[in-house]
């Protein structure tokens, strides 16, 4: 079967990797790019771009769009402020939907969007790392029974980009109990667009167990932008789960010099058998070559003009360039078109994204009252 | 325990001025099958944590339990710098590990080990 996908937001968020993902797959055809009538020029314009890349029409109107014929599928990654709304109307036409992580920017939408897709019985897939490799190796461990009964889930993932800058004062931060924007063109909310991988995670890892309470703090640590919008860069987070399951994480965008390559990303499985400890990029490559400038070697001996011997000195500095390619994994969109044609819930569906989001509002609840907030009170 | 704690944190402690000031510590301190010793690792990790960050702690939220073979630690401290510590049961077939994590404003200090039993269990003279 042929999947008509409608791409609805472009440029300048992760539809630049969706799109082309849903491109890429055989068994899709992009009908073409579209948004919401009247947004903002800048938006609309980089909208056009992307539709521009694909070679595809774009539809000025998300209405008239999803009114198009042959329309089964809707790529959504609209600034989190506005995505709720937009989910919610692909919903009601009765397009299957794959979004862009978090939900959306608010639990009323997102529940709605759970409660429109139960009603129209719809296939539904959000973005989340489960697809990588690493997750799918824990997954594993847990399933084989390795390390017993999962005690414990433990994540660092942090994304080594942006220009860091630590002029910014170092202060406790003054959260926002309930925010209602995640995305300016020079910032981010990290936690929310971080944790969310972690929380989808632990979700998938312990067979959709619920959370229960949540303690978390956010941070200006690193990104002037972050801290000039009043962002978070950095959450922490410390969960309690369904049967008593603890997890911890914590998430941030942590500059571009904070790791050799993508960021730490790294888990740590607690069960009753024993325990696991695995870093995301420990399958990576590298290279070494005097040809890297970053290199220094010791000044040389000439009593031992190859440093054989302690009193020499052997101190060098500088680190391997890592390489990372890409491994030839299912992209995530090729396994939700997987999902359609086994007529199979995603790994991820709106429903886990609905609880994450609410673990995410619990946590912000949390940081800005500094104290442990459960669940139900969100 | 003590030798080995004394060695940890002199040497991932050494190369911190790289990256400081430090804004957030992740440590995994898996060192003993004995849970009675847990609440006394956790403690020695979160003392570290504090010297490293150098700075008061302000709030604490711990989870887990001894029985369950793992306690955690959510610190944060007086200028919003942050802390998660776990100390943690070795069970089964674990090694005893180490695994340190911490983030400064200039870029982070990653070091992880896996220490000889027999270190551990040496005291300071």
């Amino acid at each position: 079967m042929s999947y008509g996908v409608l791409i609805v937001t472009g440029g300048m968020t992760h539809q630049e990797n969706y799109a082309r993902g849903f491109q890429a797959d055989p068994r899709c055809r992009i009908i073409g790019v579209t948004d919401e009538a009247g947004v903002d020029g800048r938006r609309a314009r980089l909208n056009q771009s992307l539709a521009a890349e694909l070679k595809v029409p774009y539809f000025e109107d998300l209405s008239q769009a999803l009114a198009r014929p042959g329309v089964d599928v809707v790529s959504i990654t609209t600034e989190h402020d506005r995505q709720g709304r937009v989910t919610l109307r692909c919903a009601e036409a009765g397009k299957h939907l794959y979004m862009d992580k978090p939900l959306a920017g608010s639990l009323a939408e997102a529940r709605a969007i759970e409660s429109v897709v139960k009603r129209k019985n719809l296939r539904t897939q959000m973005f989340s790392q489960v697809p990588m490799p690493s997750s799918r190796r824990l997954r594993r461990i847990v399933a084989n029974g390795q390390i017993g009964e999962l005690r414990a889930f433990h994540q660092d993932l942090f994304f080594a980009k942006g220009y860091a800058d630590a002029s910014i004062p170092l202060a406790r931060r003054r959260e926002q109990a309930v925010p209602d924007l995640f995305l300016v063109p020079d910032a981010k909310r990290e936690m929310f667009n971080i944790a969310v991988y972690s929380l989808a995670l632990v979700r998938w890892l312990s067979g959709g167990r619920a959370f229960v309470s949540v303690r978390a703090l956010t941070g200006n640590y690193f990104l002037g932008t972050n801290a000039r919008r009043n962002m978070e860069d950095f959450g922490a987070l410390s969960l309690t789960m369904e049967g008593g399951l603890a997890a911890t994480i914590s998430a941030g965008r942590t500059g571009w010099r904070s790791h050799g390559s993508a960021g730490h990303n790294r888990v740590k499985l607690i069960g009753t058998k024993g325990s696991v400890f695995l870093d995301a990029y420990q399958g990576h490559g590298e290279v070494c070559t005097d040809r890297q400038p970053q290199w220094q070697s010791p000044p040389a001996n000439p009593e031992d003009p190859m440093a054989f011997w302690a009193s020499s000195d052997q101190r060098k500095s500088g680190g391997p360039i890592w390489f990372t390619p890409p491994q030839p994994a299912p992209s995530d969109q090729t396994v939700f078109i997987d999902s359609l044609e086994r007529n199979r819930p995603a790994d991820v569906t709106a429903a886990d994204g609905v609880r994450v989001l609410e673990a995410l509002f619990a946590a912000y609840r949390s940081a800005a009252e500094h104290r442990t907030v459960k669940i139900s009170e969100v | 325990m003590d030798t080995y704690l004394a060695w940890l944190e002199q040497s991932a402690g050494a190369r911190l001025a790289e990256v400081a000031p430090v804004v957030f510590v992740r440590a995994h301190l898996q060192w003993t099958g004995d849970r009675a010793e847990l609440a006394a690792i956790l403690a020695s990790g979160l003392a570290m944590a504090a010297r490293w960050i150098g700075a008061r702690e302000v709030s604490r939220e711990a989870t887990g339990s001894a029985a369950d073979g793992a306690l955690n630690a959510l610190v944060e401290f007086e200028q919003g710098q942050s802390a998660l510590v776990s100390a943690e049961a070795v069970v089964g077939a674990t090694e005893p590990q180490t695994q340190i994590l911490i983030a400064g404003r200039h870029g982070t200090v990653r070091f992880d080990d896996y220490p000889d039993p027999g270190l551990l269990q040496r005291r300071r003279p």
